[in-house]
């Protein structure tokens, strides 16, 4: 009988064989082609193997209890990482009873694009923000990263030509991390230049969070400041914006801004019970508020506070259920600054700062309304009348595909005299643009700024900016 | 004459067939059935987006959806979300920069799969098309219609 299957095997393979055995029977590019195609099916079941073993392991792990552990997968030596042009295996049935967490989220939610553990030590996810651009014309650049020492087209200082230039960007490294099932960590660090073209770096944020429930969190660390809301939406991120840079009400206190958009301290904030159809939100903070010298070299006070007065703000917003997208808040700021005490003493009396703002944002689909209002009053203690600076913008985007063009038109109006303002002046007029989502993860942007401004003419300024994470 | 008869016929049932609209898919909430028997879209959409992690009575949500190139996850995109695939990529992404825990739904491979683990988790909740639903799992009516209902709003 072993005879007869090994005569039968080999009257079948003989055929076969001698046709692969007859080269000049197939062209070179067929050889090509099938070769192609045998290296593709080698890395596909290497891949396919690499999964098994991933497998195999997370099972050893589970039947010995251990929870621990890397979440870097464990590849066999020499094993390919899954090709991009093969399709990730199917999601497996799940039996009846089997447990949720087993299922893997079909979004990554936790940043994960990177990371890193120590065997018993929590996992540190890594993603990173970058954006290269192009601008010409005097307000081209500035209102995507001022320069506020040399001239500028926001601060009034009109000695800055219309210049063409390439810059960089932002290059922000975002890191969290969970300790445990109350306890996270954030930061993000940013490593940028500025006039004097030396790339600096930044903690930007960083705070350690206790979430008790979704009644009650707890920050301690340095973070954006819960004054309306594109302070807190948007960071350090330009892939996340649909337009280039910020509102000039929102700069960064290092690109000239004059709201205090960062905060060293506490923050605190949950939803209010029982109000789930309306969505009701509180937050308290408490911190350090700004250098009182608007000239010092870094105005948020991370180590040093120049006075013993602590900055608070409250702010609440509801997002109703009946109109997913809709989200309407409000802000209360409230610091005290004394000049004459601050690192280099300014002789100025006590100026007591307050912020108001309001606004409405929705987002619907491809629409886009962001609509907001701040009003920063300064009242120097002993003056009879207080220094008011309002400021608003609006911004509306419809996306068609991978376009969205979007519009947005902000005003600010900064007192001149204003004691403690590095920001001088009114400023208003809009900029038009389009982004396109190129890439899942990669955007281009142009957008034409026109900015009227009090103190010079109006100045034009056209930018490009390649925005994306990794 | 006779000749006319089957030619007729044929052009009417063509034309029967060409001009009477197919019937929109329609997307049905499938809860386990131990949960309430309705919801509104916009609590739905939080639960589903990980926004809200707990029922009224305190059950945790634990979200399943369907793979991507399903026709109920992209009714589901369109109905619910109101996003594409890239858009929800960025809102997570969104969520965690700002210091928020979203859970994103987990995956199963097919409506069946979905079921059987809605019908075996008490606070699941997932989306079907309406013609996959069958007696193991409840059919939650989104703001007070069902699917079949005039006015029902995920299709």
């Amino acid at each position: 009988m072993k005879e007869i299957v090994i005569l039968f095997t080999l009257a079948w393979a003989t055929p076969i064989a001698a046709v692969a055995e007859t080269p000049d029977t197939h062209t070179a590019a067929e050889a090509t082609g099938t070769q192609a195609t045998i290296d593709k099916l080698l890395s596909v079941i290497a891949a396919h193997e690499a999964r098994i073993e991933e497998l195999e392991r997370k099972l050893d792990e589970t039947a010995s209890g251990d929870s621990g552990g890397s979440a870097i997968p464990k590849l066999p030596a020499g094993a390919p990482a899954v090709p991009q042009n093969v399709a990730p295996p199917p999601p497996p049935e799940i039996a009846p009873q089997q447990p949720a967490e087993q299922l893997a989220p079909s979004t990554d939610t936790a940043m994960g694009g990177h990371n890193m553990s120590i065997n018993g030590g929590p996992v540190l996810n890594i993603r990173g923000f970058f954006d290269f651009n192009f601008g010409v014309g005097s307000i081209a650049n500035p209102l995507v990263y001022p320069i506020i020492d040399d001239g500028c087209g926001t601060c009034g200082n009109a000695r800055t030509p219309a210049h063409t230039t390439f810059q960089a960007g932002e290059f922000d490294l975002l890191m969290t991390s969970k300790l445990s099932d109350h306890l996270s960590f954030l930061a993000e660090v940013v490593l940028g230049p500025d006039d004097t073209n030396v790339f600096g770096v930044d903690i930007e944020r960083y705070q350690l969070t206790y979430r008790a429930n979704p009644y009650f969190s707890a920050a301690a660390g340095r973070f954006h400041t819960s004054i309306g809301y594109y302070n807190t939406a948007y960071h350090h991120g330009n892939w996340f914006s649909t337009a280039e840079g910020r509102p000039i009400m929102y700069l960064f206190e290092d690109s000239g801004g004059i709201l205090p958009v960062h905060m060293v301290g506490l923050s605190f904030n949950g939803e209010v019970p029982h109000t789930e159809k309306l969505g009701l939100h509180w937050i308290a903070e408490l911190g350090n508020g700004l250098s009182s010298n608007p000239f010092a070299t870094e105005s948020v006070q991370n180590f040093y506070s120049d006075r013993n007065y602590k900055a608070t703000n409250i702010a609440a917003y509801i997002q109703p259920q009946f109109l997913s997208g809709l989200q309407i808040g409000g802000s209360w700021y409230h610091d005290g600054l004394n000049p004459s005490q601050a690192q280099n003493a300014l002789p100025l009396p006590e100026v007591r700062q307050n912020a108001s703002s309001f606004y409405i944002v929705y987002f619907s689909g491809p629409w886009e309304f962001l609509n907001e209002a701040v009003l920063l009053t300064n009242h120097p203690m002993g003056a009879p009348s207080s220094f008011r600076s309002p400021m608003a913008y609006v911004q509306v985007a419809h996306g068609f595909g991978i376009y969205k063009p979007y519009f947005r038109y902000q005003y600010v109006d900064d007192k001149v005299k204003d004691p403690v303002n590095l920001l001088k002046g009114t400023y208003y007029g809009p900029s038009i643009g389009m982004r396109i989502d190129f890439a899942t993860y990669a955007a281009f942007k142009l957008q034409f700024n026109h900015l009227f401004q009090s103190s010079q003419m109006a100045g034009n300024g056209l930018d490009a900016q390649l925005a994306f994470t990794f | 004459m006779k000749s006319l008869v089957p030619i007729s016929l044929a052009l009417l049932t063509g034309l029967s067939v060409c001009c009477v609209a197919d019937e929109p898919a329609e997307l049905a909430v499938v809860v386990n059935k131990s949960r309430p028997d309705s919801a509104d879209l916009g609590e739905l959409r939080q639960m589903i987006l990980g926004e809200k992690a707990k029922w009224k009575d305190g059950m945790g949500v634990v979200a399943v959806e369907t793979p991507a190139d399903s026709p109920a996850r992209a009714l589901m995109m369109k109905t619910i979300f109101k996003m594409n695939d890239a858009a929800l990529k960025r809102y997570y992404m969104l969520a965690t920069f700002n210091g928020k825990e979203l859970a994103a739904p987990k995956e199963v491979a097919s409506a069946a799969a979905l079921k059987k683990f809605v019908a075996s988790t008490p606070g699941a909740v997932g989306c079907i098309l309406a013609s996959d639903v069958d007696d193991t799992v409840k059919v939650l009516k989104v703001d007070g219609a069902a699917p079949g209902d005039p006015g029902y709003k995920l299709r």
